[in-house]
Protein backbone atom coordinates (compact mmCIF):
# COMPACT_ATOMS: atom_id res chain seq x y z
CA UNK A 1 0.00 0.00 0.00
CA UNK A 2 1.49 3.33 -1.09
CA UNK A 3 1.34 6.71 0.81
CA UNK A 4 -2.06 7.61 -1.10
CA UNK A 5 -3.96 4.64 -0.72
CA UNK A 6 -2.68 5.09 2.76
CA UNK A 7 -4.04 8.50 2.96
CA UNK A 8 -7.61 6.55 2.27
CA UNK A 9 -7.38 4.22 4.98
CA UNK A 10 -6.43 6.26 7.75
CA UNK A 11 -7.81 4.12 11.15
CA UNK A 12 -10.61 5.92 12.67
CA UNK A 13 -8.79 5.85 16.00
CA UNK A 14 -6.03 7.60 14.55
CA UNK A 15 -8.23 10.35 13.49
CA UNK A 16 -10.27 10.13 16.79
CA UNK A 17 -7.02 10.75 18.72
CA UNK A 18 -5.98 13.37 16.59
CA UNK A 19 -9.14 15.09 17.48
CA UNK A 20 -8.96 14.58 20.95
CA UNK A 21 -5.35 16.44 20.50
CA UNK A 22 -7.03 19.79 18.52
CA UNK A 23 -10.12 20.17 20.72
CA UNK A 24 -7.69 19.46 24.11
CA UNK A 25 -5.03 21.91 22.99
CA UNK A 26 -7.30 25.30 23.22
CA UNK A 27 -8.97 24.58 26.29
CA UNK A 28 -5.83 24.07 27.82
CA UNK A 29 -3.59 26.53 26.42
CA UNK A 30 -7.28 28.95 25.78
CA UNK A 31 -6.94 30.40 22.74
CA UNK A 32 -9.56 32.76 22.22
CA UNK A 33 -10.85 32.64 18.61
CA UNK A 34 -12.59 35.99 17.54
CA UNK A 35 -16.98 35.71 17.14
CA UNK A 36 -19.22 36.71 14.81
CA UNK A 37 -22.65 38.13 15.57
CA UNK A 38 -24.90 37.05 12.55
CA UNK A 39 -27.95 39.20 12.21
CA UNK A 40 -30.24 36.09 13.48
CA UNK A 41 -28.45 36.49 16.83
CA UNK A 42 -28.31 40.47 16.64
CA UNK A 43 -32.94 40.06 16.18
CA UNK A 44 -32.70 37.35 19.46
CA UNK A 45 -31.16 39.69 21.36
CA UNK A 46 -32.91 42.46 20.59
CA UNK A 47 -36.36 41.12 20.98
CA UNK A 48 -35.36 39.87 24.51
CA UNK A 49 -34.29 43.77 24.93
CA UNK A 50 -37.61 44.82 23.78
CA UNK A 51 -40.01 42.44 25.83
CA UNK A 52 -42.17 45.11 27.84
CA UNK A 53 -41.04 45.12 31.72
CA UNK A 54 -44.55 44.20 32.85
CA UNK A 55 -44.73 40.80 30.66
CA UNK A 56 -43.36 37.54 31.08
CA UNK A 57 -40.58 35.47 29.21
CA UNK A 58 -41.16 31.65 28.71
CA UNK A 59 -38.01 29.86 28.03
CA UNK A 60 -39.29 26.38 26.70
CA UNK A 61 -36.82 23.93 27.30
CA UNK A 62 -36.69 20.74 25.24
CA UNK A 63 -33.24 18.87 25.57
CA UNK A 64 -31.26 16.80 27.53
CA UNK A 65 -28.17 15.80 28.52
CA UNK A 66 -27.41 14.29 25.15
CA UNK A 67 -27.26 17.58 23.88
CA UNK A 68 -26.73 20.02 27.11
CA UNK A 69 -23.39 21.34 25.38
CA UNK A 70 -25.21 23.61 22.90
CA UNK A 71 -28.64 23.96 24.39
CA UNK A 72 -27.23 24.57 28.28
CA UNK A 73 -25.18 27.63 27.22
CA UNK A 74 -27.84 28.77 25.16
CA UNK A 75 -30.35 28.21 27.88
CA UNK A 76 -27.70 30.02 30.41
CA UNK A 77 -26.86 33.26 27.99
CA UNK A 78 -30.86 33.79 27.94
CA UNK A 79 -31.98 33.32 31.65
CA UNK A 80 -29.07 35.70 32.71
CA UNK A 81 -29.48 38.42 30.26
CA UNK A 82 -33.51 38.21 31.28
CA UNK A 83 -31.75 38.76 34.78
CA UNK A 84 -29.84 41.40 34.10
CA UNK A 85 -32.94 43.29 32.25
CA UNK A 86 -35.58 42.59 35.52
CA UNK A 87 -37.67 40.72 33.44
CA UNK A 88 -39.52 37.74 35.23
CA UNK A 89 -39.49 34.30 32.98
CA UNK A 90 -40.71 31.07 33.61
CA UNK A 91 -39.15 27.56 32.54
CA UNK A 92 -41.04 24.73 31.05
CA UNK A 93 -39.54 21.41 30.10
CA UNK A 94 -40.13 19.04 28.21
CA UNK A 95 -37.65 17.09 28.99
CA UNK A 96 -37.00 15.42 32.25
CA UNK A 97 -33.28 15.49 32.75
CA UNK A 98 -33.44 19.01 30.92
CA UNK A 99 -36.04 20.24 33.32
CA UNK A 100 -33.30 20.29 35.71
CA UNK A 101 -30.43 21.21 34.20
CA UNK A 102 -32.54 24.67 33.41
CA UNK A 103 -33.24 24.91 37.41
CA UNK A 104 -29.82 24.04 38.82
CA UNK A 105 -28.32 26.77 36.04
CA UNK A 106 -30.88 29.54 36.71
CA UNK A 107 -30.31 29.24 40.36
CA UNK A 108 -26.70 29.58 39.96
CA UNK A 109 -26.96 32.64 37.94
CA UNK A 110 -30.23 33.65 39.99
CA UNK A 111 -27.36 33.91 43.34
CA UNK A 112 -24.70 35.62 41.46
CA UNK A 113 -27.12 38.27 40.60
CA UNK A 114 -28.97 38.16 43.75
CA UNK A 115 -32.58 36.70 42.42
CA UNK A 116 -34.65 35.17 44.15
CA UNK A 117 -36.63 31.83 43.08
CA UNK A 118 -40.40 32.41 42.74
CA UNK A 119 -39.92 36.20 42.54
CA UNK A 120 -37.87 36.86 39.68
CA UNK A 121 -38.36 33.69 37.44
CA UNK A 122 -40.81 30.44 38.11
CA UNK A 123 -40.22 26.84 36.73
CA UNK A 124 -43.33 25.22 35.49
CA UNK A 125 -42.09 21.98 35.84
CA UNK A 126 -41.84 18.88 33.55
CA UNK A 127 -44.28 18.18 30.66
CA UNK A 128 -44.86 15.04 28.48
CA UNK A 129 -43.71 15.83 25.05
CA UNK A 130 -47.40 13.91 24.36
CA UNK A 131 -49.01 16.78 25.92
CA UNK A 132 -47.24 19.67 24.05
CA UNK A 133 -50.26 20.34 21.38
CA UNK A 134 -52.94 20.34 23.93
CA UNK A 135 -51.07 22.92 26.32
CA UNK A 136 -50.85 24.87 23.22
CA UNK A 137 -54.58 25.09 23.32
CA UNK A 138 -54.93 25.24 26.82
CA UNK A 139 -52.36 27.50 28.11
CA UNK A 140 -52.49 30.73 26.52
CA UNK A 141 -56.18 31.17 27.85
CA UNK A 142 -55.67 30.35 31.39
CA UNK A 143 -51.51 30.19 32.39
CA UNK A 144 -52.26 29.19 35.84
CA UNK A 145 -55.19 26.57 35.38
CA UNK A 146 -52.70 25.04 32.71
CA UNK A 147 -49.58 24.92 34.11
CA UNK A 148 -51.22 24.04 37.60
CA UNK A 149 -48.00 23.71 39.97
CA UNK A 150 -44.17 24.93 40.14
CA UNK A 151 -41.30 22.01 40.54
CA UNK A 152 -41.44 22.50 43.93
CA UNK A 153 -45.44 21.40 43.81
CA UNK A 154 -46.84 24.98 44.76
CA UNK A 155 -49.78 25.81 43.16
CA UNK A 156 -48.49 29.02 40.45
CA UNK A 157 -51.62 31.02 41.72
CA UNK A 158 -49.50 31.33 44.51
CA UNK A 159 -45.91 31.71 43.34
CA UNK A 160 -45.79 36.01 43.51
CA UNK A 161 -44.01 35.84 40.05
CA UNK A 162 -47.11 34.49 38.91
CA UNK A 163 -49.05 37.60 40.41
CA UNK A 164 -50.10 39.84 36.87
CA UNK A 165 -49.74 36.81 34.61
CA UNK A 166 -53.39 35.15 33.14
CA UNK A 167 -53.36 34.38 29.49
CA UNK A 168 -50.89 34.84 26.55
CA UNK A 169 -51.48 38.24 26.19
CA UNK A 170 -49.17 38.57 29.66
CA UNK A 171 -46.23 36.62 28.03
CA UNK A 172 -43.81 38.96 26.21
CA UNK A 173 -41.41 36.55 24.81
CA UNK A 174 -41.72 32.45 24.02
CA UNK A 175 -37.20 31.54 23.67
CA UNK A 176 -37.67 27.52 22.48
CA UNK A 177 -34.16 25.66 23.65
CA UNK A 178 -34.70 22.47 21.37
CA UNK A 179 -33.28 19.61 20.28
CA UNK A 180 -36.32 18.46 18.57
CA UNK A 181 -37.99 20.18 15.42
CA UNK A 182 -41.00 21.09 17.61
CA UNK A 183 -40.92 24.64 16.37
CA UNK A 184 -43.83 24.60 14.35
CA UNK A 185 -46.19 23.81 17.03
CA UNK A 186 -45.03 26.95 18.79
CA UNK A 187 -45.73 28.95 15.21
CA UNK A 188 -48.66 27.11 14.54
CA UNK A 189 -50.46 27.76 17.67
CA UNK A 190 -48.89 30.28 19.62
CA UNK A 191 -47.41 32.84 17.16
CA UNK A 192 -50.03 32.27 14.68
CA UNK A 193 -53.04 32.61 16.60
CA UNK A 194 -51.39 35.58 19.38
CA UNK A 195 -48.53 36.87 17.39
CA UNK A 196 -46.16 36.14 20.69
CA UNK A 197 -42.85 36.95 19.42
CA UNK A 198 -40.81 33.40 19.56
CA UNK A 199 -36.67 33.34 19.57
CA UNK A 200 -35.61 30.08 18.08
CA UNK A 201 -32.86 28.42 19.84
CA UNK A 202 -31.70 25.34 18.16
CA UNK A 203 -28.81 22.45 18.18
CA UNK A 204 -26.86 22.84 15.04
CA UNK A 205 -28.23 20.33 13.73
CA UNK A 206 -31.42 21.65 12.93
CA UNK A 207 -30.51 24.96 12.95
CA UNK A 208 -31.06 24.90 9.06
CA UNK A 209 -34.80 24.11 9.42
CA UNK A 210 -34.97 27.87 11.35
CA UNK A 211 -33.90 30.22 8.31
CA UNK A 212 -37.55 29.73 6.71
CA UNK A 213 -39.97 30.77 9.78
CA UNK A 214 -36.92 33.47 10.27
CA UNK A 215 -37.24 34.82 6.87
CA UNK A 216 -40.68 34.88 7.38
CA UNK A 217 -40.72 36.74 10.21
CA UNK A 218 -42.41 34.09 12.29
CA UNK A 219 -39.72 34.00 14.59
CA UNK A 220 -37.51 36.83 15.72
CA UNK A 221 -34.29 35.76 16.47
CA UNK A 222 -32.18 32.63 16.45
CA UNK A 223 -29.16 30.89 18.67
CA UNK A 224 -27.78 28.40 16.24
CA UNK A 225 -25.98 25.98 18.00
CA UNK A 226 -23.39 26.33 20.47
CA UNK A 227 -22.07 29.47 17.90
CA UNK A 228 -25.34 31.22 18.50
CA UNK A 229 -24.38 30.72 22.20
CA UNK A 230 -21.06 32.62 21.81
CA UNK A 231 -22.40 34.86 19.73
CA UNK A 232 -25.54 35.94 22.41
CA UNK A 233 -22.54 35.67 25.50
CA UNK A 234 -20.44 38.12 22.97
CA UNK A 235 -23.26 40.73 23.06
CA UNK A 236 -24.07 40.19 26.54
CA UNK A 237 -19.84 40.68 27.63
CA UNK A 238 -19.74 37.45 29.33
CA UNK A 239 -17.19 34.80 28.68
CA UNK A 240 -18.63 31.53 29.38
CA UNK A 241 -18.47 27.85 28.09
CA UNK A 242 -19.67 29.10 24.91
CA UNK A 243 -16.90 31.42 24.23
CA UNK A 244 -14.21 29.22 25.25
CA UNK A 245 -15.43 26.70 23.29
CA UNK A 246 -15.19 28.38 20.07
CA UNK A 247 -11.18 27.89 19.72
CA UNK A 248 -11.42 24.36 19.84
CA UNK A 249 -14.46 24.07 17.37
CA UNK A 250 -12.42 26.26 14.73
CA UNK A 251 -9.56 23.58 15.38
CA UNK A 252 -11.83 20.45 14.45
CA UNK A 253 -12.92 21.91 11.79
CA UNK A 254 -9.84 22.52 10.54
CA UNK A 255 -8.72 18.80 11.31
CA UNK A 256 -11.99 17.86 9.79
CA UNK A 257 -11.34 19.93 6.27
CA UNK A 258 -7.21 18.73 6.20
CA UNK A 259 -8.94 14.69 6.68
CA UNK A 260 -11.19 15.25 3.49
CA UNK A 261 -8.81 16.90 1.45
CA UNK A 262 -6.18 14.04 2.03
CA UNK A 263 -8.92 11.05 1.62
CA UNK A 264 -9.77 12.99 -2.02
CA UNK A 265 -5.99 13.53 -2.86
CA UNK A 266 -5.35 9.66 -2.03
CA UNK A 267 -8.57 8.65 -3.99
CA UNK A 268 -7.61 11.01 -7.06
CA UNK A 269 -4.06 9.96 -6.99
CA UNK A 270 -4.87 6.16 -6.75
CA UNK A 271 -7.50 6.22 -9.56
CA UNK A 272 -4.86 7.99 -11.78
CA UNK A 273 -2.20 5.50 -10.94
CA UNK A 274 -4.89 2.71 -12.22
CA UNK A 275 -5.71 4.79 -15.20
CA UNK A 276 -2.04 4.66 -16.18
CA UNK B 1 -23.50 6.81 58.89
CA UNK B 2 -24.50 8.52 55.78
CA UNK B 3 -23.54 12.09 57.61
CA UNK B 4 -21.19 12.37 54.81
CA UNK B 5 -23.92 13.08 52.57
CA UNK B 6 -24.27 16.46 53.96
CA UNK B 7 -20.93 17.67 52.83
CA UNK B 8 -22.27 19.16 49.60
CA UNK B 9 -18.14 19.60 48.53
CA UNK B 10 -17.64 15.90 48.89
CA UNK B 11 -20.47 14.87 47.15
CA UNK B 12 -20.30 16.83 44.24
CA UNK B 13 -16.10 15.99 43.87
CA UNK B 14 -17.81 12.10 43.79
CA UNK B 15 -20.62 13.46 41.57
CA UNK B 16 -18.09 14.20 39.05
CA UNK B 17 -15.33 11.51 39.58
CA UNK B 18 -18.36 9.21 38.56
CA UNK B 19 -19.38 11.58 35.44
CA UNK B 20 -15.28 11.23 34.35
CA UNK B 21 -15.25 7.20 34.94
CA UNK B 22 -18.85 7.02 32.57
CA UNK B 23 -17.99 9.39 29.98
CA UNK B 24 -14.66 7.84 29.59
CA UNK B 25 -16.71 3.91 29.77
CA UNK B 26 -18.51 5.46 27.22
CA UNK B 27 -16.16 6.97 24.89
CA UNK B 28 -13.89 3.55 25.31
CA UNK B 29 -16.13 1.98 22.41
CA UNK B 30 -14.42 4.12 19.79
CA UNK B 31 -10.96 2.08 20.43
CA UNK B 32 -13.29 -0.93 20.32
CA UNK B 33 -16.61 -2.73 21.85
CA UNK B 34 -16.03 -3.76 25.72
CA UNK B 35 -18.05 -4.53 28.64
CA UNK B 36 -16.62 -0.90 30.22
CA UNK B 37 -18.70 0.54 27.60
CA UNK B 38 -22.17 -1.80 28.14
CA UNK B 39 -21.99 -1.25 31.48
CA UNK B 40 -21.73 2.15 31.55
CA UNK B 41 -24.51 2.39 28.89
CA UNK B 42 -26.86 0.39 30.84
CA UNK B 43 -26.39 2.40 33.77
CA UNK B 44 -27.05 5.68 31.85
CA UNK B 45 -30.12 4.01 30.34
CA UNK B 46 -31.29 2.56 33.98
CA UNK B 47 -30.78 5.79 35.56
CA UNK B 48 -32.68 8.38 32.75
CA UNK B 49 -35.79 5.93 32.74
CA UNK B 50 -35.94 5.77 36.69
CA UNK B 51 -35.22 9.64 36.80
CA UNK B 52 -37.90 10.21 34.10
CA UNK B 53 -40.63 8.09 35.91
CA UNK B 54 -39.59 10.07 39.34
CA UNK B 55 -39.97 13.32 37.53
CA UNK B 56 -43.07 12.08 35.79
CA UNK B 57 -45.10 11.80 39.28
CA UNK B 58 -43.58 14.40 40.81
CA UNK B 59 -44.15 17.11 38.29
CA UNK B 60 -46.69 16.14 36.35
CA UNK B 61 -48.97 13.04 37.39
CA UNK B 62 -49.19 14.05 41.29
CA UNK B 63 -49.85 17.67 40.87
CA UNK B 64 -51.81 17.44 38.17
CA UNK B 65 -53.72 14.06 39.09
CA UNK B 66 -53.26 13.02 42.45
CA UNK B 67 -53.62 16.22 44.61
CA UNK B 68 -56.76 17.01 42.66
CA UNK B 69 -58.29 13.46 44.03
CA UNK B 70 -56.82 13.59 47.73
CA UNK B 71 -58.58 17.30 47.60
CA UNK B 72 -62.25 15.86 46.51
CA UNK B 73 -61.95 16.61 43.08
CA UNK B 74 -62.77 12.59 42.45
CA UNK B 75 -64.16 12.92 39.33
CA UNK B 76 -60.20 12.58 38.04
CA UNK B 77 -60.23 9.07 38.47
CA UNK B 78 -62.09 8.83 35.46
CA UNK B 79 -58.75 10.36 33.67
CA UNK B 80 -57.55 6.81 34.75
CA UNK B 81 -59.88 4.79 32.85
CA UNK B 82 -59.33 7.01 29.74
CA UNK B 83 -55.58 5.71 30.08
CA UNK B 84 -55.98 2.00 31.06
CA UNK B 85 -58.73 2.35 27.70
CA UNK B 86 -55.08 1.99 25.77
CA UNK B 87 -54.25 -1.03 26.85
CA UNK B 88 -57.21 -2.93 25.09
CA UNK B 89 -55.03 -2.80 22.46
CA UNK B 90 -53.06 -6.04 23.80
CA UNK B 91 -56.56 -7.90 23.72
CA UNK B 92 -58.35 -9.49 20.50
CA UNK B 93 -61.76 -9.61 21.97
CA UNK B 94 -61.67 -5.82 23.68
CA UNK B 95 -59.70 -4.14 21.27
CA UNK B 96 -62.55 -2.25 19.88
CA UNK B 97 -62.25 -0.32 23.40
CA UNK B 98 -59.09 0.98 22.48
CA UNK B 99 -60.13 2.07 19.15
CA UNK B 100 -63.06 4.23 21.01
CA UNK B 101 -60.11 6.04 22.37
CA UNK B 102 -57.26 5.77 19.60
CA UNK B 103 -60.19 7.39 17.43
CA UNK B 104 -61.16 10.23 19.71
CA UNK B 105 -57.69 11.31 20.12
CA UNK B 106 -56.91 10.78 16.03
CA UNK B 107 -59.79 13.06 15.49
CA UNK B 108 -58.26 15.78 17.56
CA UNK B 109 -54.88 15.66 16.38
CA UNK B 110 -56.49 15.35 12.81
CA UNK B 111 -58.51 18.91 13.64
CA UNK B 112 -55.33 20.07 15.44
CA UNK B 113 -52.71 19.67 12.53
CA UNK B 114 -55.18 21.08 10.10
CA UNK B 115 -55.27 24.43 12.03
CA UNK B 116 -51.55 24.17 12.31
CA UNK B 117 -50.86 23.55 8.63
CA UNK B 118 -52.76 26.95 7.83
CA UNK B 119 -50.69 28.91 10.49
CA UNK B 120 -47.09 27.57 9.37
CA UNK B 121 -47.13 27.75 5.54
CA UNK B 122 -49.52 30.94 5.06
CA UNK B 123 -46.63 33.33 6.49
CA UNK B 124 -43.73 31.33 4.48
CA UNK B 125 -45.49 31.22 1.23
CA UNK B 126 -46.16 34.96 1.80
CA UNK B 127 -42.68 35.56 2.93
CA UNK B 128 -41.48 34.32 -0.72
CA UNK B 129 -42.89 36.50 -2.81
CA UNK B 130 -39.54 39.04 -2.81
CA UNK B 131 -39.27 42.34 -4.41
CA UNK B 132 -37.13 42.69 -7.06
CA UNK B 133 -37.17 46.45 -7.15
CA UNK B 134 -38.54 48.86 -4.61
CA UNK B 135 -38.01 52.50 -3.26
CA UNK B 136 -35.24 52.03 -0.51
CA UNK B 137 -33.90 48.86 -1.71
CA UNK B 138 -29.96 48.24 -1.19
CA UNK B 139 -28.56 46.10 -4.74
CA UNK B 140 -27.29 43.95 -2.24
CA UNK B 141 -31.10 43.33 -1.33
CA UNK B 142 -32.31 43.39 -4.72
CA UNK B 143 -29.33 40.77 -5.90
CA UNK B 144 -29.96 38.76 -2.49
CA UNK B 145 -33.88 38.45 -3.56
CA UNK B 146 -33.10 37.77 -7.50
CA UNK B 147 -31.02 34.83 -6.15
CA UNK B 148 -33.82 34.05 -4.05
CA UNK B 149 -36.11 33.84 -6.74
CA UNK B 150 -34.02 31.49 -9.06
CA UNK B 151 -33.77 29.22 -6.20
CA UNK B 152 -36.68 28.86 -5.28
CA UNK B 153 -37.66 28.07 -9.21
CA UNK B 154 -34.86 26.57 -9.97
CA UNK B 155 -35.76 23.44 -7.21
CA UNK B 156 -39.61 23.78 -7.64
CA UNK B 157 -38.30 22.84 -11.80
CA UNK B 158 -36.17 20.09 -10.40
CA UNK B 159 -39.83 18.57 -8.04
CA UNK B 160 -41.74 18.99 -11.15
CA UNK B 161 -41.98 14.95 -12.04
CA UNK B 162 -45.84 15.38 -14.48
CA UNK B 163 -43.08 15.38 -17.94
CA UNK B 164 -39.50 14.50 -19.04
CA UNK B 165 -36.79 16.93 -18.71
CA UNK B 166 -35.91 16.50 -22.06
CA UNK B 167 -35.78 19.99 -23.93
CA UNK B 168 -32.97 22.58 -22.08
CA UNK B 169 -35.87 25.03 -21.04
CA UNK B 170 -37.09 22.16 -18.97
CA UNK B 171 -33.81 20.35 -18.42
CA UNK B 172 -31.17 23.15 -17.14
CA UNK B 173 -33.68 24.61 -14.82
CA UNK B 174 -34.20 21.33 -13.14
CA UNK B 175 -30.44 20.69 -12.79
CA UNK B 176 -29.55 23.80 -11.38
CA UNK B 177 -32.41 22.87 -8.80
CA UNK B 178 -30.08 20.03 -8.09
CA UNK B 179 -27.03 22.07 -7.79
CA UNK B 180 -28.60 24.23 -5.26
CA UNK B 181 -29.85 21.19 -2.99
CA UNK B 182 -26.57 19.78 -2.73
CA UNK B 183 -25.20 23.18 -2.00
CA UNK B 184 -27.98 23.14 0.46
CA UNK B 185 -27.38 19.66 1.81
CA UNK B 186 -23.68 20.52 2.07
CA UNK B 187 -24.12 22.99 4.18
CA UNK B 188 -27.31 21.15 6.29
CA UNK B 189 -23.85 18.49 6.91
CA UNK B 190 -21.15 21.12 7.70
CA UNK B 191 -24.20 22.19 10.57
CA UNK B 192 -24.48 18.67 11.53
CA UNK B 193 -20.49 18.41 11.90
CA UNK B 194 -20.63 21.54 13.89
CA UNK B 195 -23.33 20.05 16.27
CA UNK B 196 -21.44 16.58 17.05
CA UNK B 197 -18.42 18.64 17.13
CA UNK B 198 -19.86 20.64 19.68
CA UNK B 199 -20.97 17.86 21.76
CA UNK B 200 -17.37 16.36 22.23
CA UNK B 201 -16.14 19.40 22.88
CA UNK B 202 -18.87 19.69 26.07
CA UNK B 203 -17.51 16.82 27.20
CA UNK B 204 -13.67 17.32 26.56
CA UNK B 205 -14.15 20.63 28.93
CA UNK B 206 -15.94 18.93 31.64
CA UNK B 207 -12.65 16.07 31.64
CA UNK B 208 -10.11 18.48 31.22
CA UNK B 209 -12.27 21.56 33.31
CA UNK B 210 -14.32 20.13 36.08
CA UNK B 211 -12.26 16.72 36.60
CA UNK B 212 -8.33 17.24 35.75
CA UNK B 213 -8.76 21.15 36.47
CA UNK B 214 -6.30 21.83 33.53
CA UNK B 215 -8.20 23.62 31.47
CA UNK B 216 -9.32 27.76 32.20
Amino acid sequence: MNFFERLQHIDRRIMYLLLALVISAPLIWTIHQPVTVSPAVKKAYKTVEDMPADKMAVIVIYWGSGTMAETGPQTSALIRHLFKLNKKFAIVAFDPQGSKFAYDSAITIGDELHKKYGVDWVHWGYKPPANLLPLLQSFPRDVVKAMVADINGTPLAEVPAMKGIKTIRDIGLIADVTSVGELDAWIAYIYGSYKTPIVYCPTAVIAPEGYNPLDAGQIKGMLPGLQGAAAYERLLHVEGFATVAMGPLSASHVLIIVLIIAGNIGYISARRRRGS
Amino acid sequence: MFNWLADVELTKSIGIWIAAIGTLAIYSVLYKENPAYRLAEHIFIGAAAGYGIYVTWAELLKPNWWDRIVLGQWYWVFALVAGAMFYFIYSQKYVWISRIIFGTLLGLIAGLAFKGFAGINIDRIHASFKPIYGHGMTISQVANNILFIIVLLAVMAYFFFSFEHRTPARRIPSSMGRWFLMFAFGAMFGSTVMARMSLLIGRMYFLLHDWLHVAH
